[in-house]
């Protein structure tokens, strides 16, 4: 007889769950759309520049096992123990290191140090470069800064580490906005639903609602913001839009957005996460004398081309992330010797390229002569 | 003792059936078989239609918009990088489409409200129909009010967007 129960038990309930499902029918169709954009004033510049931590940590070998003739049979490595210290305006921000550290797990745990209150600057990492922006506005947050590594052996453990004095920088917002537009559907069965559960749905429906959310992090910022609930039968359109604060060029900022819908009756009946990486970037472009593509408007008189350039970056940062073959450019302003390129570039994962459309960079003239710059490059 | 078990096992699971027939029926959500789109892989499969709507609805303002949700508008905006002339056309054609897609959802959320009170649905469809009508005059007026250099930039940014777009279906749902 026990060799029943079991199936005694689930046609009962499996008999309860047709039940169920015989009373309402459900379909759903939402779109979610993220798209993020540069919020750049030309000339906007504040006090930036950047730490590169280089080297490794260094080893001493010491002789465990010493044979009576002076030859050591077991050598040992005792690895070096430190600190870089990196000082900005008085404020010193520091990082321990260890057998274990690398250029970047410096590089973070320097930028964590400097993302405090009491800090004159607000630093971004990528890989092993730490990009520091001031606070303050203008040159006054043209910090001097200096970099020291002391070392417990005296060795010369990550003793490539560099920093530049900070210096006027573009810098940009990067403001993520995320859409859920659509509906859901739900249809009563009265002909499959038994009595009472049908009268029942049929009161509650109309009173349950379905609400849009967007939770967003962008540059660790996290923000939440909810649309207006409507009817579980209506269709909804919900935006929301959130700002990384200042970053500067070739600072990667990450960006999380998750559209949603949460039922008044059931939770969460929908989401959907989007999440990457994104990047102000910038590039100096020589204009090589070279339009294509001219049009002229009819209205106006001004004549449009694509204006063809190549990269005038310093040779580290060749190829730069964002490296445009023409920018767009018009006969308002005479030919310029080279472009101020700036874009928003976007990449889902770290070891992806930054993907830009080229009608994406904002290109300013610069006339003159120009020394090659500092470009940003974070692509693998 | 294993008959007063198993009869003791029937009552309570008699007695939670009971029970969950009375309960308030909270409408279940059940897992449903969904369709997804992801454009980051196949943008070719978002219909240019859903492109442009996600687009138009993202970057346009209602007419009481904020400064801010102005200045983020704009940012949107610089990113196709229209000729001066093209800007100001852009903005009346993304007004005017604004006004009209929250007026149809507006109408429509308020036929479904009152179909709901007598167990009914409003007739999505002719929303749908009404709904790309309006993404199609945008398209046109896009086409027609704007340079062809400011209409084809606009084209090529959406076609880029796509890798940013998802739509997940249900049977039944509609997009």
């Amino acid at each position: 007889m026990k060799k029943y129960i079991p199936a005694l038990l689930a046609l009962l309930l499996v008999g309860a769950g047709v039940a169920q499902a015989q009373c309402v029918s459900y379909s759903l169709s939402y779109a979610e759309y993220t798209t993020e954009a540069l919020n750049y004033t030309p000339g906007a510049t504040q006090g930036g520049g950047t730490i590169t931590i280089g080297g490794s940590d260094q080893y001493i070998q010491i002789c465990r096992r010493m044979l009576a003739g002076g030859d050591c049979t077991l050598w040992i490595n005792k690895y070096d123990t430190g600190t870089i210290a990196v000082t900005v305006n008085g404020f010193t921000a520091s990082a321990p290191f260890g057998a274990s550290s690398t250029t970047s797990t410096i590089a973070t745990a320097l930028a964590n140090a400097f993302n405090t209150a009491s800090s004159p600057v607000t630093a971004g990492v990528s890989a092993n470069t730490v990009s520091l922006l001031a606070k303050v506005t203008g040159t006054a947050g043209d910090y001097p800064v200096s970099v020291s590594v002391s070392s417990s052996l005296g060795l010369d453990s990550f003793s490539d580490t560099t920093a530049s004095t900070m210096a006027p920088v573009p810098v940009a917002h990067i403001v993520a906005s995320a859409l859920v537009d659509g509906s859901a559907s739900m249809t009563l069965n009265q002909a499959t639903c038994p009595y009472p559960i049908y009268e029942n749905l049929l009161l509650e429906l109309p009173t349950a609602t379905h609400t849009p959310q967007v939770t967003s992090t962008v540059n660790g910022v996290i923000g939440f913001s909810a649309g207006t609930p409507v009817c579980v039968n209506c269709y909804l359109s919900f935006q929301s839009s959130q700002d990384s604060g200042l970053v500067a060029p070739g600072e990667e900022i990450a960006i999380n957005l998750e559209g949603s819908v949460d039922c008044s009756e059931s939770g969460d009946i929908w989401d959907l996460i989007d999440a990457g990486f994104a990047e102000f970037a910038y590039t100096l472009d020589k204009f090589i004398e070279v339009k294509t593509n001219c049009t002229t408007s009819s209205a106006t008189g001004i004549t449009y081309c694509d204006y063809l350039v190549a990269p005038s970056c310093t040779p580290n940062t060749s190829p730069p992330d964002l490296n445009p073959t023409a920018v767009d450019g018009s006969d308002i302003f005479p030919d310029p010797n080279y472009y101020d390129v700036t874009g928003l570039g976007f990449r889902f994962l770290r070891s992806s390229p930054f993907f830009f459309l080229s009608i994406d960079t904002e290109a300013e003239e610069v006339y003159g002569l120009r020394l090659p710059a500092f470009c940003t490059k974070n692509d693998p | 003792m294993i008959r007063y078990a198993i009869t003791a096992l029937i009552l309570f699971v008699l007695a939670l059936g009971t029970w969950a027939q009375e309960s308030p029926p909270q409408h279940q959500h059940q897992h449903l078989n969904m369709t997804v789109v992801d454009g980051a892989k196949n943008p070719e499969l978002i219909p240019d239609s859903t492109a442009y709507r996600l687009w138009l609805v993202t970057v346009s303002l209602p007419a009481n918009a904020s400064d801010t949700d102005r200045a983020i508008q704009e940012a949107h905006l610089k990113k196709v990088h229209l000729p001066s002339a093209d800007h100001q056309q852009l903005l009346n054609v993304l007004t005017d489409f604004k006004s009209q897609y929250l007026d149809l959802i507006a109408r429509y959320n308020e036929a479904a409200k009152n179909a709901l009170l007598h167990g009914g649905q409003a007739d999505q469809a002719a929303f749908q129909i009404q709904r790309e009508a309006l993404v199609a005059n945008a398209r046109a007026a896009i086409n027609v009010r704007l340079t062809q250099r400011g209409a084809s930039n606009i084209d090529a940014h959406i076609q880029d967007q796509k890798k940013r777009m998802k739509i997940h279906t249900t049977a039944g749902g509609q997009q």
